[in-house]
């Protein structure tokens, strides 16, 4: 049989327990907000690479007149394909997806379908271009 | 025991599981705050090394720029001359790092500050727009940043 003392001292120790062990596990859960930093490296990536692409300019070719000549129908593979040998550039896998402005053609090429997506570009002819990043 | 000597003994031992109950928390508590310091540091490192694959090319040093308009590509001919640069003024800057610009098959480094004894090695890469202003072609181009852990 226990005392009334007894009985007291074992509630109190259980009350003490119960606070410390809320107090620790809040603790534990509030310090635990994280910053996804490589969300944000990947999005920049895939912009980098659109713009890059949109950019490129040497000699004969030129990426924009590629597109211009894909969306009003010939050598859209061609397009692709020099895509695809850029995508060397990122160590990641990546697609690019093209929307021509003026007609209904929308190609891409590429491993990933759905992953981070780059900023969309429209170029000056309306015809509108995009890279899709996947992560490793 | 009377009555008093008994309650006073409860009170005390108490105050006894209450103390060790505290300091128990307090060590658990402190070694939290410990760990969490710790990943705070390593996340703000982690954020500093990311940041840097958007800084680099944003550099005046390297940015594309015509008559004051600045245009997202890094310049060639900027970044060869950069290159040469003494690197004790960046090191504050880009601490034990290496930066390289692979362009038109060149292999141009920008930074250098390899330790000779490293514990692990971090690369994060980007594709570069990057204008030669001698033909005024735009190429692609790889950005590499390695980081050096100690």
């Amino acid at each position: 049989m226990k005392t009334k003392g007894q009985i007291d001292m074992f509630g109190l120790v259980i009350i003490v327990i119960l606070i410390v062990m809320i107090g620790l596990f809040s603790l534990f859960f509030i310090s635990r907000g994280q910053i996804d930093e490589r969300e944000e490296y990947y999005s920049y990536k895939a912009n980098n690479f659109a713009n890059a692409l949109s950019k490129y300019s040497r000699g004969n070719l030129n990426f924009k007149e590629m597109v211009l000549e894909c969306c009003t129908g010939s050598r859209c593979e061609d397009l692709l394909d020099f895509v695809e040998d850029n995508f060397a550039y990122v160590d990641e896998p990546v697609s690019f997806e093209i929307e021509c402005a003026n007609s209904d053609y929308s190609g891409s090429r590429g491993s990933c379908s759905s992953g981070i997506a780059s900023e969309s570009i429209i170029l000056q002819s309306g015809d509108l271009i995009r890279v899709n990043l996947c992560r490793k | 025991m009377k009555r008093g000597q008994l309650q006073i003994q409860e009170s005390i031992f108490v105050l006894f599981v209450f103390f060790i109950i505290l300091v128990i928390g307090m060590v658990v508590f402190y070694q939290m705050e410990f760990r969490s310091i710790e990943r705070m540091r390593k996340e703000n490192e982690d954020v500093t090394f990311y940041y840097l694959i958007s800084y680099v090319p944003a550099m005046p040093e390297v940015v594309c720029s015509e008559k004051g308009i600045v245009e997202e590509c890094v310049d060639l001919v900027k970044a060869r001359a950069f290159a040469s640069y003494d690197n004790d003024y960046y090191r504050k800057i880009f601490g034990n790092r290496k930066i390289i610009l692979n362009a038109d098959g060149e292999k141009i480094e920008l930074y250098d500050f390899e330790p000779s004894k490293y514990s692990a090695e971090r690369i994060i890469s980007t594709p570069v727009s990057v204008y030669n202003p001698r033909d005024k072609s735009y190429t692609i181009g790889k950005l590499e940043v390695y980081d050096y852990e100690n």
